[in-house]
C-alpha cells in the first residue's frame, strides 16, 4: 500500500471530546508524526483555545485554522463541526504570512516583501481574507505586485459570522488576511457552476471609480435590470434581498464572469462584490442544477477514486443561499462522482479566488464552487 | 449596330452610355434595396426572436424566483419543526429555570426566522437571554414593559409600519418585533421578543405560529416547574405534619403505655391482693360444704355449696386477671421447650371429656402420630383447656368438636373447631379483647368472664406464634394457632 499523503477526521462533539476524536481519528493514519494540521471549524468553537489543544495532541510542525460557518466533509454540509487535514508528504513546505493591510499599495508593498522570494521557487498560494479587506483592493494589490497574472486560489468574507477570528496560524490570529504558500503539492483548479445567461444582453453604463458599484445599466438606474425582469414580483425581490438569486453574467474575454450583487442603493445602483467595468456587457444569470450536475461529472469523471488525492472545495455561502437543500444535494453529487476512495473537504465563504489560465486573471467567485485537487 | 451608332454621333454615344448607366445603377439601387428589406426583415425577425426570448426569460425567473421562494419557505418550515421538536425533547422534563432559558439560544431564534431574541425575567427584571439586543434597547424594552402592561396580555406583533411601533420606538429601524408573555399559570413569569427576521421584511403567520409555540412551550415548563416547586412545598408540610402527628401519637402511646401499665400493675396488685383472702374463703367454704365442722342445716348447706362455687369462679377470674397481667409486664417466665403436642392435645381433651360427654358432644381427633413443637408445656396446656372448654360451652348437645393438628412446613397448625353457634362478622375481631362477650343469644346465656380468650392471646404473642379464627354464625367455630415444629 502507498503511503498516505493525506488524512482526514471530523468530529461534531464538544471541544475536548471533539479534540480526543480527531486526535485518535488522525493518528489512526499517522502514528508518528504529523507535518502539517489544517483545521476547519464553524463558530460553535473558540479557535485559539481549541487549535492549541489540538496542537499540544498532535503536535504538528505547523496548524492553519480556519472559520466558516459551513463545512464540508465527504459528501456532507455541516453545520457544526471540526473537520481536520494533516498533511505528510516528503519535500512540503509551508510558509505563512500575516498582514493587516486594507489598501492596494500596502498589500502591494506586504506582498513584494513578502512573496518575492517565494515565488521564484514555484509555491502555490492560498489567501483566506477577512472582512476588513475588500477582496478586489487585495486582487489589485496581488496584481501590482506580481503582476497580471499570478495564480492565486483562497477565500474571503465579506462579514464576520462569529465574535472571533476567522483565521489563526499556529497560536497566532488574524483579523486581516493571511497567505499560505505551499511547496511540495501539485495543485490544481476548476470552477463548477452552472449558471447560464437568461434575456437581452445590457450594457453597464456607469460604475464608481472603485467598479463594485453599478450607477447605471443600459443608461437606466441599474436596478430596472430586474425591475424588467421581476415585472410585478420586484417588489417582493427587493423586500426580501434576494439579489443572489440572479446574479449578474458580465462578459469577459469570450465567458461570463459572475457579479454577485449585495445590495441595492436609494438611487438604484447597485453594489456588487468583484469588478464591473463601464462599457462592458453582460446578461442576467440563473441557475440551471441539471446544466451544474452534467458540468461537474464531465469535469470531476477523471479524478473518481484518487485516494492520494485531496479535493478541498471552497463553496459559496450565496450559492447554498440560492440552493437551500439543494446544496446538500450538491456535494453529495461531487463525492458520488469522485468516488469513495477519494478524500473530500471543504468550506463555504463569500468569495473565491480563481486564477483562469485562460484568461491570465484572477476571477472572485461568488456563485461558483471551486475545487481544488492537491496531489 | 453598337458601332454604327458610336460612329454616327458621338452624343448619341454619350446619351446612351448615361442611359445605359442609369439602367443598371436603377437595377443595382432596387437588388440592393430588396437585400435591405431582407436584412430589415431578419432584424425584426431576431428582434422578436430576442424579445420573444426575454419574454421567456421574464416568465423563467418570476416563475424560478416563485420556487425558491416556496422552496425556502418550506426548508424553513421544516427547519423550525425539526428544532422546536428538538427542543422539546431536550428539556420538556427539565426542572431547572436557567437550563430552560438557555435551550433557547442564537440557533432557535434563528430557526424561528429571527436574527435577535430577548427574554426578560419579568420579575427579576433581568435578561434571561439576549441573542443579538444591545444594552439601550433591553433597557427601552424593561421601561416600556413596566408602562405598558397591556402589551403582556397576548402575543403582540408589533408591525414597523404601526403607530403604537413608531411611538414605543420612535429611533428604531423598520424591523416587525415579536412580543409574547410567558404565563405561568395566571401570572406573567418572563416576556419573550424577537425580531429582525431572517428572509423576509414582514412576519408571517408561520414565524407568528412558530414563535407562540416556543412561548407555550417555556410557559409549560416554568408550569411544570411551579408545579413542582408547590408538590414539593406540599409534600415538605406533609411530611412536618405528619412528623408532628407521629410525635403526638408517640406520646398518647407512651401515655396508653404508662395507663395500661398502671391498669396491669392494679390488676395484678387487686388480684394478688383478693386471691390470699379468696384463697382462706375458699378453704373455709369447701370444709364447710364438706361439712367438716358438723352437719349443716339442708337450707344453709344448699347455699354454702352456691358460695363454693361463686368462689371458684372467682378463684377462676383472679388467677386468668393474674397470669394476664403477668404476661403483659413480662413477669411470666415462657419456658419454651420441645413437647410432643399430639399427646398434650389427647391428655387435656381427656381431662375435659367428662364435661363434653356431660353434653354428649362427640370429641374427634384428626392427629397425626405424633409431633414435637416448641413451647411452654403449662401455657399451651391453658390455651387448649381455654379453647376447648370454650368450644363445649358454646356447643349445643348432640354436637361435635374436633382437635386437630396438622404440619404446615416448619409449623404445627393445632385447631380445635366446634359446631356451636358460631360468632358474628361484627364481633370476629373483638373476641381476644379482655371482657369482651359476643352479642349472640346463646353465648350471652353461657357464664363466663371474657377473659379466657385474652389470656390464650397473650400466651400464644408470649410464644410468638399466631392465632386466629374462621366462624360462621350457626356452623361454628374454628381457632387455629401455630407451633414452631421441634
Amino acid at each position: 500500500m502507498d503511503k498516505e499523503t493525506f488524512a482526514i477526521a471530523f468530529s461534531e462533539r464538544e471541544r475536548a471530546e471533539a479534540i480526543k476524536e480527531i486526535s485518535l481519528k488522525v493518528k489512526l493514519v499517522f502514528p508518528k508524526k504529523i507535518d502539517y494540521l489544517i483545521i476547519l471549524f464553524t463558530p460553535d468553537y473558540n479557535p485559539k483555545n481549541f487549535l492549541r489543544a489540538i496542537s499540544l495532541t498532535l503536535k504538528p510542525k505547523k496548524i492553519l485554522g480556519l472559520q466558516s460557518p459551513f463545512l464540508i466533509f465527504e459528501g456532507k454540509v455541516v453545520s457544526r463541526g471540526v473537520v481536520a487535514c494533516c498533511v505528510n508528504k516528503d519535500g512540503v513546505e509551508l510558509h505563512e504570512i500575516f498582514s493587516k493591510a486594507t489598501n492596494p499599495q500596502e498589500i502591494e508593498s506586504f506582498l513584494t516583501s513578502s512573496f518575492k522570494k517565494l515565488k521564484r521557487r514555484g509555491f502555490s498560494f492560498f489567501s483566506f481574507v477577512s472582512p476588513p479587506v475588500n477582496p478586489a483592493t487585495y486582487i489589485r494589490g496581488v496584481k501590482m505586485s506580481l503582476g497580471k497574472f499570478f495564480e492565486l486560489r483562497g477565500a474571503g468574507f465579506t462579514k464576520q459570522y462569529s465574535s472571533y477570528n476567522s483565521q489563526i496560524v499556529n497560536n497566532d490570529l488574524s483579523d486581516g488576511l493571511v497567505t499560505v504558500a505551499l511547496k511540495g503539492l501539485e495543485i490544481r483548479s476548476l470552477r463548477l457552476g452552472g449558471y447560464v445567461p437568461l434575456g437581452k444582453p445590457f450594457t453597464i453604463t456607469k460604475t464608481t471609480t472603485n467598479r463594485d458599484i453599478i450607477m447605471e445599466i443600459d443608461n437606466q438606474p441599474a436596478i430596472n435590470i430586474y425591475k424588467h425582469y421581476l415585472q410585478e414580483k420586484f417588489k417582493t425581490f427587493v423586500k426580501n434581498h434576494l439579489f443572489s438569486f440572479y446574479p449578474l453574467g458580465i462578459s469577459d474575454n469570450g465567458s461570463l464572469r459572475l457579479i454577485n450583487v449585495v445590495d441595492c442603493l436609494e438611487d438604484g445602483s447597485l453594489v456588487c462584490v468583484g469588478e464591473a467595468r463601464e462599457r462592458e456587457y453582460g446578461h442576467i444569470m440563473f441557475l440551471d442544477s441539471t446544466l451544474f450536475i452534467k458540468n461537474l461529472k464531465d469535469k470531476l469523471a477523471p479524478l473518481r477514486n484518487n485516494g492520494q488525492a485531496l479535493t478541498f472545495i471552497i463553496n459559496s455561502l450565496t450559492r447554498k443561499k440560492t440552493l437551500g437543500e439543494g446544496a446538500k444535494r450538491e456535494i453529495a453529487a461531487i463525492k458520488e462522482t469522485l468516488g469513495d476512495k477519494s478524500k473530500v473537504i471543504g468550506l463555504y465563504a463569500d468569495y473565491s479566488f480563481f486564477s483562469d489560465k485562460e484568461k491570465g486573471d484572477i476571477d472572485i467567485e461568488t456563485d461558483n464552487l471551486v475545487v481544488t485537487m492537491w496531489e | 449596330m453598337l458601332k454604327k451608332i458610336l460612329s454616327l454621333d458621338p452624343l448619341a454615344t454619350l446619351v446612351f452610355i448615361f442611359f445605359g448607366v442609369i439602367a443598371f445603377l436603377i437595377f443595382y439601387i432596387i437588388g440592393k434595396l430588396q437585400s435591405a428589406s431582407n436584412l430589415k426583415r431578419d432584424l425584426r425577425r431576431a428582434n422578436r426572436t430576442i424579445q420573444n426570448l426575454d419574454q421567456q426569460a421574464k416568465l423563467i425567473i418570476k416563475s424560478d424566483m416563485e420556487l425558491k421562494l416556496s422552496q425556502q419557505e418550506i426548508e424553513g418550515e421544516f427547519t423550525k419543526l425539526t428544532l422546536i421538536k428538538n427542543l422539546l425533547l431536550s428539556s420538556t422534563y427539565t426542572l431547572d429555570k436557567e437550563k430552560i432559558f438557555s435551550s433557547i439560544n442564537k440557533e432557535i431564534i434563528n430557526a424561528l426566522g429571527f436574527k435577535k431574541g430577548l427574554i426578560i425575567d419579568f420579575h427579576e427584571g433581568k435578561e434571561k437571554v439576549n441573542v443579538g439586543f444591545n444594552a439601550p434597547d433591553v433597557e427601552l424594552f424593561k421601561g416600556i414593559f413596566r408602562h405598558k402592561k397591556e402589551l403582556l396580555k397576548d402575543v403582540q406583533i408589533l408591525r414597523s409600519s404601526s403607530e403604537i411601533y413608531k411611538d414605543l420606538f420612535p429611533a428604531a429601524g423598520t424591523k416587525d418585533i415579536l412580543i409574547a408573555p410567558i404565563k405561568a399559570r395566571e401570572f406573567v413569569y418572563a416576556v419573550f421578543i424577537v425580531s429582525d427576521l431572517n428572509l423576509h421584511a414582514e412576519v408571517k403567520k408561520s414565524e407568528e405560529e412558530a414563535f407562540l409555540i416556543v412561548c407555550m412551550y417555556l410557559s409549560q415548563c416554568l408550569d411544570n416547574i411551579r408545579l413542582f416547586e408547590d408538590l414539593y412545598h406540599t409534600k415538605d408540610n406533609l411530611e412536618k405534619k405528619i412528623k408532628e402527628r407521629t410525635n403526638e401519637l408517640v406520646k398518647s402511646l407512651r401515655a396508653i403505655e404508662v395507663i395500661s401499665k398502671t391498669k396491669s400493675d392494679f390488676i395484678s396488685s387487686v388480684s394478688h391482693e383478693l386471691r390470699t383472702p379468696l384463697t382462706s374463703v375458699k378453704g373455709f367454704s369447701s370444709l364447710l360444704v364438706g361439712e367438716k365442722f358438723g352437719k349443716l342445716p339442708e337450707g344453709a348447706r344448699e347455699r354454702l355449696i352456691k358460695i363454693d362455687e361463686n368462689v371458684n369462679k372467682l378463684m377462676v377470674i383472679v388467677n386468668t386477671l393474674l397470669n394476664i397481667s403477668r404476661i403483659e409486664s413480662g413477669k411470666m417466665e415462657v419456658k419454651i421447650a420441645p413437647f410432643e403436642i399430639t399427646k398434650l392435645i389427647r391428655d387435656v381433651a381427656d381431662f375435659l371429656s367428662p364435661q363434653a360427654q356431660a353434653k354428649r358432644i362427640e370429641l374427634a381427633f384428626e392427629l397425626p402420630e405424633s409431633l414435637n413443637a416448641y413451647l411452654d408445656k403449662n401455657l399451651i396446656e391453658r390455651v387448649l383447656i381455654n379453647l376447648i372448654n370454650n368450644a363445649i360451652k358454646f356447643t349445643s348437645s348432640g354436637g361435635k368438636i374436633t382437635l386437630k393438628c396438622i404440619q404446615e412446613g416448619k409449623q404445627a397448625v393445632v385447631s380445635v373447631s366446634d359446631t356451636g353457634c358460631g360468632i358474628k362478622e361484627d364481633d370476629l375481631g373483638k373476641v381476644f379483647q379482655e371482657f369482651f362477650r359476643a352479642s349472640h343469644p346463646s353465648i350471652t346465656k353461657t357464664e363466663g368472664s371474657g377473659l379466657g380468650l385474652s389470656l390464650v392471646k397473650r400466651i400464644i404473642d408470649a410464644h410468638k406464634e399466631k392465632i386466629w379464627l374462621e366462624s360462621k354464625l350457626g356452623k361454628g367455630t374454628t381457632f387455629s394457632f401455630t407451633l414452631r415444629i421441634a
